[in-house]
């Protein structure tokens, strides 16, 4: 079992990249790229989430009706968010107020469905978990480069943290702090990573 | 090593030839800093060609030098060097090379190398704009007006250094904040430059981008361009009819002070060197004619509109951008206009 | 049991959305609690900060006791307003909204009593563009507020400027946030409004101190030596 929980994680976080092969969860690789902070607290829970959704969703996989299936996974996935928006506010409200409109995007993160449809519905519930575990790191890995990039470009800090004598040699790329720096990034990001891909495969 | 060939490209040789007088303007103008400028974006602009071009057929389009040569000439006059580099490099590489190459890309490289320099450095690209020099030899014996250790007699009052001079205002934005009309035979000869005064204050009067100041040499580059048929006419005779048509509409008949007299809005700013060295792109204009006036109408009208209303000042940069976005369906909808008129008849 | 029969698929779709409709309402109702002490807490930090009130320690209970100690909250014409009672002191702060680029920006702002100059401006609530709009946050923006003269003169009614004015030294204005001119723009809008709006109601509900009457406040301020 030991090396096929390997290859589902491998495959989450390079081979099967949710973000650079399966292109899910564009939306939110654009909207809460501008800063470190902000990315990592959306990684973290958009992995929660699938690892949790995924868990859930193969445990009930045997009793859920097909035609339904995916109104029962929204239903799962919302609650799941809706729990986690309410305990950050509740225990930690100056994060909340910082990525509080970025939670509820959560919900509408297509990586979290799509693990749900194509791996949780035949899979059992410990290796979905790993399978949303890795895809949630895979999504990550890739937030926070883009995120590294367009914060010290954007405003010349890491996690809020100043560059060494920023005011010297820095010069603040507006373009990084909007959505459309995302887009370039992700762009970049994503042919590099390819080209990669496509010549390991070739040999 | 790829091997180095270039496309034997005449109609862009031409439209080189047809800056040539603008690029000479800009140096009387500004001083030799500006041709340092425009070795810099072809030197890049050049290399990222190079790096990008698929090798089969590996051939380099001598269009690289001609959107290096718009581009650079679209800058305010003390652009850092790195951002000319940056502007030059995303100009082929986000405007032509992912498009697949010469002849294929939507946009005009030029453009989308300016618009992003323009939204990343706002503060570089719009506060950094120098009086033009005058007299004889004016820029030809100069670097750059921020090289000089102070101001000429002209520009001279209490209060004034270098540093008030080069982040000085262009006539455009001295209308609009400063309610100050820059004499249209300045903008017309393209020496703009003086003292003028606000609520008690001297301030100094500033000209554009480096390209775009004088009108006169537009014009002889214009000019060179329909007599060789290089540029289409009905491109730029549409931009000057849609913008004087919706200058007059909205300052004459709607009575809107903001916008310009409408000699200040077709002298002024980018409009002229757009109208005849951008909108004429062949590549991405559209094809046909009908939609040739209309592509080239709605950019004159947005330019006037974008100056009223936009956020970002200049407006001519994304006026084309959105032509440019709307060329191909314009002519596939004339297409299907004609198609089905034709099966009307048959 | 079939499972695709209507009644098997209705019945699953109920016993979901009941197991985790619990769920939900368990964990709200466990949090409402600490939701509402935070809700409470982070009003009295902004109320702090504004006034610059002294607090000892970093704990709910120490900043409602500085707010009680030194403020006394009012209504005037539905608008919140707070009144410094500290002895030596008489300060005036109001809480303003209006429409920034996103959503509505709330906050709270503080004058001299006789409401000539700013004593500082905090941000409530705002949901602007994080990185951009949502800097006004930021303590190099609102600092800027501290001392600045409301021009109660000015005939566009700009009371407060923020960005370009005609006049960069105009003494009732502080620099916008560069990439978010329509939030600063908006902010300087809804303030001179939201300052007309409360001096107009602020000085029909106070009588107007012996030294100065309400006309003369119409005048332009004297200059500060």
């Amino acid at each position: 079992m030991a090396s096929s929980y390997g290859k589902i994680l491998k495959d989450g976080l390079l081979v099967e990249n949710p973000i650079f092969r399966q292109v899910l969860g564009i939306c939110s690789a654009l909207a809460v790229t501008n800063l470190v902070t902000n990315t990592l607290f959306m990684s973290f829970g958009v992995t929660f989430t699938t690892a949790l959704t995924s868990f859930t969703i193969s445990l009930l996989r045997n009793y859920i009706p097909v035609r339904i299936r995916m109104i029962v996974q929204v239903i799962i996935i919302a609650a799941y968010v809706m729990m986690i928006d309410i305990l950050i506010k509740a225990v930690a409200p100056d994060v909340h107020r910082f990525i509080g409109p970025y939670v509820g995007l959560i919900i509408t993160n297509c990586i979290i469905m799509g693990r749900a449809e194509a791996f949780a519905s035949q899979n059992k519930p410990l290796p979905s978990l790993v399978d949303g575990l890795a895809n949630g790191l895979g999504y990550s890995v890739v937030l926070i480069a883009i995120a590294v990039v367009r914060e010290v470009m954007g405003f010349g800090t890491i996690l809020g943290v100043a560059l060494p004598a920023r005011d010297l040699w820095w010069t603040q790329w507006t373009i990084m702090v909007m959505p459309p720096g995302a887009f370039f990034m992700f762009a970049i990001m994503t042919w590099i990573a390819r080209a990669r891909l496509v010549k390991q495969e070739a040999s | 090593m790829k091997k180095l060939a270039f496309l034997k490209q005449p109609m862009m040789q031409r439209v080189l030839y047809a800056l040539a007088p603008v690029a000479l303007a800009a140096v009387y103008l500004f001083g030799w800093r500006v041709m340092a400028q425009v070795a810099v974006a072809a030197l890049f602009a050049f290399l990222a060609e190079w790096i990008m071009v698929p090798t089969p057929p590996g051939k380099l389009s001598q269009a690289v030098w001609v959107t290096a040569a718009i581009y650079a000439l679209s800058l305010p006059p003390a652009t850092p060097f790195w951002i000319v580099a940056v502007g030059a490099v995303f100009a082929i590489v986000f405007g032509k090379m992912v498009f697949g190459g010469f002849g294929k890309n939507i946009f005009n490289p030029a453009i989308v190398g300016r618009a992003f320099v323009y939204v990343c450095f706002p503060v570089e690209l719009t506060s950094k704009f120098a009086p033009a020099f005058r007299g004889f030899p004016g820029g030809f014996a100069r670097w750059s007006f921020a090289a000089l250790e102070e101001l000429p007699a002209r520009l001279t009052a209490p209060g004034l250094g270098v540093v008030d001079a080069i982040t000085a205002a262009t006539p455009m934005w001295s209308r609009r904040d400063y309610a100050f009309e820059t004499r249209l035979w300045d903008l017309f000869t393209g020496q703009i430059g003086g003292l003028f005064d606000h609520a008690g204050h001297a301030r100094v009067l500033a000209a554009g981008s480096v390209g775009e100041t004088c009108a006169i040499a537009i014009l002889l580059g214009a000019i060179y361009l329909l007599w060789t048929k290089t540029a289409n006419w009905r491109l730029m005779l549409g931009t000057l009819l849609g913008a004087t048509a919706t200058n007059l509409l909205l300052r004459n008949a709607l009575g809107i002070d903001l916008v310009p007299p409408l000699g200040f809005t077709l002298f002024s700013g980018a409009f002229l060197y757009a109208a005849v060295f951008m909108v004429t792109d062949p590549i991405s204009a559209p094809r046909l004619r009908p939609s040739m006036w209309a592509y080239s109408i709605l950019i004159g009208a947005l330019i006037v509109f974008f100056r009223y209303k936009a956020v970002f000042a200049g407006g001519v940069g994304f006026a084309i951008l959105i032509g440019n976005m709307l060329a191909p369906s314009l002519d596939l909808w004339i297409k299907r206009y004609q198609a089905r008129k034709k099966a009307a008849k048959a | 049991m079939n499972k695709k029969s209507p009644a098997y698929v209705l019945g699953f779709m109920a016993a979901i959305c009941l197991v985790f409709g619990t769920g939900i309402a368990i964990v709200n109702y466990a949090t409402q609690g600490l939701l509402a002490k935070n809700a409470v807490m982070h009003h009295n930090q902004v109320l702090c900060r504004a006034f610059d009130l002294p607090v000892e320690g970093n704990t709910a209970e120490a900043y409602q006791q500085a707010v009680d100690q030194h403020l006394a909250a009012d209504n005037l014409d539905g608008r919140v307003i707070y009144r410094q009672t500290t002895p030596d002191l008489e300060r005036v702060g109001f809480i303003f909204s209006g429409l920034g680029f996103w959503d509505r920006i709330e906050g709270v702002m503080v004058l001299s009593s006789d409401l000539e100059t700013v004593h500082n401006l905090q941000f409530l609530d705002q949901k602007e563009t994080p990185g951009l709009g949502a800097r006004i946050e930021e303590a190099w923006f609102t600092d800027q507020f501290k001392g600045l003269r409301v021009d109660w003169a000015d005939p566009g009614r700009a009371r407060v400027i923020v960005g370009a004015s005609p006049d960069p030294a105009a003494r009732n204005r502080v620099d916008a946030i560069t990439g978010a001119t329509q939030t600063s723009m908006a902010l300087g809008r809804f303030l001179s409004e939201e300052l007309d709006r409360f001096r107009d109601a602020y000085l029909a509900a106070t009588p107007p101190p012996p030294a100065s009457s309400p006309d003369e406040s119409d005048q332009p301020p004297p200059h500060p030596p």
